[in-house]
């Protein structure tokens, strides 16, 4: 009993007396500038890992027309702020299109978007020279 | 030939820096003593480092001999080998520490040729920093190690917006648990048996895990440092990456080691030299806010579930059933009792429908259980993308205040009281850190997290000093249900308890007890929250027969909050000890604060236990 209670007593003490977050999310994609390794990911390579990991974010926020983290892809394709709020409109206007169905993945969706943007004069131009 | 004579001459101007270094007692220096994370050592003149990595040091004695580290350092300039957790020239490597010296010994470029460092150039671009943000993350209760909160430190980029803070970098101190079971989790936690590390991620991802899986309040500090100390502080965050550290949960934890960073930034600043025994994220944030000039303003980033829950309750019931019916069924979306709702109020419904979904199928995912793919979700999309309006605003604070606003963890307390007609005055003390009757400022609200608290008591009749109790752990959770996001009320407590006696007035017993229920918030008759919990009891003690007694309990009780400074908690628990000593008993306490000041209050209690009955009147201070 006595052995019990100091293992329960030296748990709860552990347990109860720590700070800071030691749980990794197993979940989370493997983003370039960890600890060992020096370089980061190129642009393109940092669009989709920011697309993969957060796209029910982006899905959302692109449906609404406005949200944090269509700017920040915004930001990531280059669109001039200037820009943005139109280029927040295209992608509500064109919702269905950059999201056909429920299983479309990051990568298709950039694609699509992409097609778009390529199509419309405000923003083909600048991703042709990108 | 040519070697040689470039070897005499890196050697003459080598023994010429060691002189002008020594003369200068660069390695005494504080710039030197925080970029080499050296600390005193009790009760000596030595120094010790924390890093626990020998690729951190050049010199076989650098963890303990900062002029023979400064020595090793100067002479390791002048090659091209590559060292560090990093392998690269020690220029490059230690580039803070090369920048110092540089300009403390104003090197000549002629005799100690600079290399180019691409590397570091890169990866400092792709950092483009303009600014630091320390983030306080807020207590998260389901986890243990979680319990205090955590800090992390942002890099704002040059030209980010609000909208953009998710894309800068942050760095993050963490211990690596890989592999490890809960037993070894606790002893490797408090005993250093973790390794620590810094680490780079994009905000988004400490996001991802602390806002939207975790539901924990952010809070962001923006710094003011000058473009030098930024400067330092990146060079050294370098110089860290893949340096290992004991991680100690106690003091050497995530809290801590951002206090060195920004020593090394800014060396007239003494922070960690503050924190002897343990170092709680929420103090640091308070001593770092004590610090002149130091703290700029802070912005809250609300949880996810923070967002949904102040929008559902900002919804009238009706809209509130419509939500609920939208979240379950997604197929709703096209019902009139939608459709006839102004744009506005649709498309906030729909917005606030699917966030609950897919914060329902990340939170299911972060378990490792993979959700069937939600056609659901997309109606619910579709529907939001065909109005083109933006969605009625909404005011959305988060739960936990600012933690520097909040009174200071540790107290201490003194009481006068009567225990079954026997006078008593007592002495109370309690390490850490909040409790349900002390105001919300600071914490996270309806929640407790007491840690070593304990009080000794005299009786005047009978002379001597009794320890009368002491919690080793007590966290308690009241999460007021709501019919969007239900959550369980909780409680768990370890710790000696009186179990008073007629002939034995300061009887004690080790207590384990736990219990899960529900609670509710009313506001009548004033801010209330009132809660049942139905728990195991069990209670060790040499005065027991058998030595023991268990069994089920059920607690009921309400906290009334008729200010933010004023707090009642009147609760009444039946027990029935099925093992051991048997028996049914009941209990029934009203505690009642009253914050005078931040860090001052008073505090009134009344209990009725084992046929005893306790009345006390007590002033607390908090440090």
């Amino acid at each position: 009993m006595k052995l019990l209670l100091n293992a329960a007593l030296i748990a709860a003490l552990g347990l109860g007396a720590a700070a800071c977050t030691v749980v990794t999310d197993p979940s989370s994609g493997s983003s370039g500038a960890g600890s060992g390794s020096t370089t980061f990911m190129n642009r393109q390579q940092q669009t989709v890992e920011f697309a993969s990991v957060n796209l029910d974010r982006i899905k959302q926020d692109m449906s609404a027309g406005r949200g944090e983290y269509l700017a920040s892809l915004a930001t990531l394709l280059g669109v001039e702020p200037g820009l943005q709020p139109e280029f927040f409109t295209l992608t509500q206007e064109k919702f269905t299109m950059l999201f056909p169905s429920n299983l479309t993945t990051a990568t298709e969706m950039l694609a699509a978007l992409n097609r778009e943007m390529q199509a419309d004069p405000r923003f083909g131009q600048r991703l042709a020279s990108n | 030939m040519f070697h040689a004579a470039d070897a005499r001459a890196d050697s003459v101007y080598l023994a010429e820096l060691l002189d002008r270094a020594d003369a200068a007692s660069l390695a005494t220096r504080r710039e030197w003593q925080t970029l080499l994370h050296y600390r005193p050592v009790a009760n000596s003149k030595d120094v010790v480092s924390d890093a626990d990595d020998s690729r951190f040091f050049l010199a076989p004695t650098g963890k303990t001999d900062p002029r023979a580290e400064l020595a090793a350092t100067l002479r390791a300039f002048f090659t091209a080998d590559p060292v560090g957790g990093d392998p690269q020239p020690a220029q490059c490597a230690f580039i803070a520490r090369y920048r110092w010296l540089q300009a403390a010994l104003n090197f000549d470029d002629r005799r100690l040729l600079p290399q180019a460092c691409e590397r570091f150039q890169h990866w400092f671009r792709e950092l483009n920093a303009e600014a630091a943000t320390l983030i306080f993350a807020s207590a998260y209760l389901n986890n243990p190690a979680s319990l205090f909160g955590h800090t992390l430190l942002r890099l704002d980029q040059h030209g980010q917006t609000e909208q953009t803070r998710l894309l800068a970098y942050a760095i993050n101190y963490a211990a690596d648990d890989a592999d490890s079971n809960v037993f070894m989790y606790a002893i490797d936690g408090v005993a250093g048996g973790f390794k620590g590390r810094f680490d780079i991620l994009p905000y988004y991802q400490q996001v991802r895990t602390y806002s939207d899986l975790e539901s924990r309040d952010l809070w962001e500090y923006r710094l003011h440092l000058r473009p030098p100390q930024l400067q330092r502080l990146i060079e050294h965050v370098w110089e860290l990456r893949g340096i290992e550290f004991d991680y100690y949960f106690f003091r050497e934890n995530c809290a801590w080691q951002l206090l060195t960073l920004l020593e090394v930034a800014d060396p007239d600043l003494r922070l960690s030299d503050a924190f002897k025994v343990w170092t709680l994220p929420a103090d640091t944030i308070r001593w770092l806010d004590q610090q002149p000039g130091l703290v700029g303003a802070a912005v809250a980033r609300p949880a996810r579930s923070a967002a949904i829950q102040r929008r559902y309750s900002a919804l009238t019931p009706s809209e509130q059933s419509l939500v609920r019916r939208l979240w379950q069924d997604p197929g709703m979306s096209a019902a009139p009792e939608l459709t006839r709702l102004a744009p506005e109020r649709q498309a906030l419904l729909l917005e606030l429908a699917l966030d609950q979904r897919q914060h329902q199928r990340a939170s299911r995912r972060a378990k490792g259980v993979e959700p069937p793919p939600d056609a659901g979700a997309h109606h619910l999309l579709t529907a939001r993308q065909a109005l083109s309006v933006p969605a009625a605003p909404v005011v959305i604070e988060p739960f936990a205040t600012r933690p520097e606003i909040g009174h200071a963890s540790r107290r201490l307390g003194v009481r006068l009281g009567q225990r079954d007609g026997n006078g008593f005055v007592e002495l109370t003390v309690r390490a850490s850190y909040h409790d349900l009757l002390e105001p919300d400022a600071g914490y996270t609200p309806n929640a407790q997290i007491e840690l070593l608290s304990g009080a000794a008591r005299h009786y005047p009749e009978r002379g001597g000093l009794t320890l009368d109790r002491l919690t080793v752990l007590d966290i308690t959770s009241l999460p007021p249900f709501n019919t969007l996001t239900p959550r369980p009320a909780w409680r768990i407590h370890a710790g000696w308890e009186p179990i008073p006696q007629a002939d034995c007035l300061d009887c004690a017993a080790f207590n384990l007890s736990g219990g899960l229920g529900l609670a509710a918030e009313t506001a009548w008759p004033w801010r209330t929250l009132w809660f049942g919990l139905p728990g195991l009891e069990l209670d060790y003690s040499r005065d027991l027969a058998d030595d023991h007694r268990a069994g089920p309990s059920l607690t009921a009780g309400m906290l009334l909050q008729p200010t933010g400074r004023w707090k009642v908690l009147a609760s009444a628990t039946g027990l029935d000890y099925r093992l051991g000593e048997t028996g049914a008993t009941w209990r029934a306490r009203i505690t009642q604060h009253l914050a005078l000041e931040r860090n001052l209050s008073l505090q009134m209690d009344w209990r009725y236990w084992e046929g005893v009955s306790e009345f006390s009147l007590g002033l607390q201070v908090y440090f």
